[in-house]
């Protein structure tokens, strides 16, 4: 296996080598087993520093290497400094067409595709600079456009929401005979969110199952300004989203207090309760303080609980909100709108995710 | 609650109270180069470890900390280190700047710095892989965690919640009453890669439980790498995710390239680099970084902390130009890299 291949330097990224000028390099012919293609290669290591104590190691082969143009240590795409992943599926969004890496599965395929001389998926266009450039511009007027396109996003999200109603319907009929009435009594559907309630628990509702629990969390606790690490158990949170609702439960009863009062934003339901509102990304999340507390089990003990839950809270929403579902989106489009001029420095994070729909009708 | 960086690191485990290297004899012979007994019926290697993590108490500054170490030590996690505030790696949970600092290295190297392989084990266990960024474990073995003790399912789902959520930014847990099984979803990989070490071979057993004592009677929980979920809600999930991600990193590049072309001198320098090849690529990145540079000796840069942070940073806004020398010249150069290597190789 002594071929020129071997003898050739390694492809290591400037990242990888650190930011001393000379590096020390230990060059072992067949050291090593490539991670990719299962054949021996010369394996290199060095220190990215005299001082550090990590040894860096060359983990794929020089073959397997280029033809994905990635770096021997780190299997980043030269050109980027990506994941190999994430630089294909971003080609494959501004060509429009599906580019992947495809990896062999079993050893003898593997040995076959590292002898071959190609250039796999998104290689093909990082290891040339042209072609990369041409890409970014691609790249570029694609995030211009969906930067000015303002409508778009809401009939996205139109879209999304009828389609959901279909499969509830589907639910319903599914889940009629699951009886969730006695965890309904628990929730404290009647209570009415105002700024001097002294509760230490809130019920949330309307979460959507896209939204993780940490994206609550932070959002509550930089309301607060706590930090969720350092001040161990401030609050602690449990959301289900199963049943798209959860509980966030407060140290103390000021805590509580103090965030009913920080929460500026409620509607009133036409029985004349009030809700707090709490916004992520684009979606409310209702609040309601919750006297008596909970536990895991208030959301339901099955799945099919769970998910009975979530319609008859969809139910009620509904009525909360009026059955008129489409001034509601375009009012909360036109707020979440407001928010993005108010807010500076998320600015450019709100942008990206509004142009996300943009990007799902680039790609499907 | 005072934070970790306040205070140093405790001993978990004296040194001489930890256990024998030698596993329990359950074969005739003991391979030493696989450390396991062979020749035997193999026995059951499921156990309850008798350490465990306390993410609050145990975690501190370590020697680690100063000398700007990125991994985290995998016996901290597993609650047995026994070098406490003496440790060379991180004791502690992994957040967000840790995370951000293991970034170039966490495509092929897990937060403890041991090399990911291309596929899973065929039990999902170990090390995982660095094709996929897996950030959803699965905890299996509840049952033998808990001694058969019953427990409603959604007493067992919140102590499974408890004892992750202490680990990392928990993104949704779900557990699965009919299988006994439960999915945790962390914000991070390398959240997961911690818990997974930290809560392997754990009892959920609570010290109020009239079974603690026996804990040890029981096999632990088994924690792996999680598949893929077939829920096609969770897929279109995943995909919207994935979108999210590929714009973020759009807008990211894009910022980089327009750094590139705002100071086209540096990057026609930086290509004209002759092809002595790694030398002079990073002495002319250090010019291409920021002129006050220049007055300090290139070559040993690195007596100054202070100047490497500030290359650092600079290097991270100025990726794209660096790129380029390198593909170029370690792609077409072959004869100067022999200078260096020679030198030192034994």
């Amino acid at each position: 296996m002594n071929d020129e291949i071997n003898e050739l330097p390694p492809n290591i990224c400037e990242q990888c080598l650190g930011d001393d000028t000379n590096v020390r390099m230990t060059k072992i012919p067949q050291g090593s087993e490539c991670k990719i293609c299962t054949l021996p290669f010369t394996l290199y290591h060095f220190k990215a520093s005299k001082r550090s104590g990590h040894i860096v190691k060359t983990l794929i082969c020089r073959r397997c290497a280029t033809q994905r143009n990635v770096c021997q240590c780190c299997m980043l795409d030269l050109r980027w400094h990506i994941p190999v992943q994430l630089r294909d599926h971003l080609i494959s969004m501004v060509n429009e067409e599906n580019v992947i890496t495809e990896e062999a599965k079993n050893d003898m395929m593997k040995r076959f595709l590292s002898l071959k001389d190609v250039k796999l998926g998104g290689a093909q266009i990082t290891s040339d600079s042209t072609e990369a450039d041409v890409i970014l511009d691609k790249l570029k007027s694609i995030l211009q456009k969906a930067t000015s396109e303002s409508e778009s996003p809401q009939l996205q999200i139109q879209g999304a929401g009828e389609l959901d109603e279909n499969k509830q319907d589907k639910n319903t009929e599914k889940y009629r005979s699951v009886d969730v009435s006695h965890i309904l009594k628990k929730i404290p559907l009647n209570e009415s969110f105002t700024s001097d309630v002294s509760s230490k628990s809130f019920f949330l509702y309307n979460i959507d199952a896209s939204v993780p629990e940490w994206k609550i969390a932070d959002s509550v606790s930089q309301l607060l300004n706590i930090k969720k690490w350092s001040d161990g158990n401030s609050l602690s949170l449990i959301i289900n989203h199963k049943a798209k609702c959860g509980g966030i439960r407060f140290q103390s009863n000021e805590l509580g207090a103090q965030f009913a009062h920080k929460v500026r934003e409620t509607i009133t339901t036409p029985k004349g309760l009030e809700r707090g509102v709490l916004r992520i990304d684009r979606s409310r999340i209702f609040v309601i303080p919750w006297t008596s507390g909970f536990s895991a089990a208030s959301f339901g003990a099955t799945t099919a609980e769970n998910i009975k839950l979530s319609l008859s809270l969809n139910k009620l929403m509904r009525l909360e909100l009026g059955s008129d579902n489409k001034q509601f989106r375009a009012k909360s489009f036109h707020n979440a709108k407001k928010n993005k001029q108010n807010t500076s420095k998320r600015v450019q994070k709100a942008k990206s995710k509004n142009s996300k729909p943009r990007a799902n009708n680039l790609t499907l | 609650m005072d934070s970790w960086k306040d205070r140093f690191a405790k001993v978990q485990v004296r040194e001489s109270e930890l256990p024998s290297s030698i596993p329990v004899q359950t074969g005739l012979t003991f391979n030493i180069w696989y450390s396991k007994w062979s020749q035997g019926l193999g026995g059951n290697t499921r156990f309850v470890s008798p350490f465990a993590l306390q993410p609050q108490s145990h975690s501190g500054k370590t020697r680690g900390d100063n000398d700007g170490e990125l991994f985290f030590c995998l016996f901290f996690a597993k609650g047995m280190c026994c070098l406490g505030s003496k440790c060379r790696y991180l004791h502690h949970i992994p957040n967000e700047d840790d995370v951000s600092r293991l970034a170039l290295r966490t495509e092929v190297l897990d937060c403890f710095g041991r090399e990911k392989f291309a596929d899973y084990r065929e039990d999902m266990g170990g090390v995982g892989s660095f094709r996929k960024k897996n950030k959803t474990l699965y905890v299996g073995g509840i049952d033998g965690a808990l001694n058969s003790k019953q427990l409603k399912p959604t007493q067992i789902e919140s102590r499974v919640r408890f004892v992750f959520s202490r680990l990392g930014d928990i993104d949704r847990i779900r557990y699965v009453e009919d299988k006994s099984c439960a999915f945790v979803k962390f914000k991070y990989q390398a959240s997961a890669e911690f818990a997974k070490e930290a809560m392997s071979n754990q009892t959920l057993l609570l010290h109020s439980d009239k079974e603690w004592d026996d804990r040890k009677e029981g096999t632990g929980l088994l924690v792996k790498w999680a598949n893929e979920d077939p829920d096609p809600a969770a897929q279109k999930r995943l995909l919207e995710e994935q979108k999210l991600e590929s714009l973020d990193m759009m807008v990211r590049l894009l910022n980089n390239n327009n750094n590139n072309r705002a100071n086209p001198t540096t990057s026609n320098e930086a290509k004209k680099s002759p092809g002595t090849e790694l030398s002079i690529d990073s002495s002319s990145e250090v010019s291409v970084s920021n002129s006050k540079k220049r007055l300090l000796p290139i070559d040993n840069g690195m007596g100054d902390d202070d100047f490497i942070e500030n290359l650092k940073k600079l290097k991270k806004g100025t990726t794209n130009i660096e790129s380029l020398p390198t593909k170029t010249s370690a792609s077409v150069s072959s004869g100067p890299l022999i200078d260096y290597l020679s030198s030192d190789e034994d």
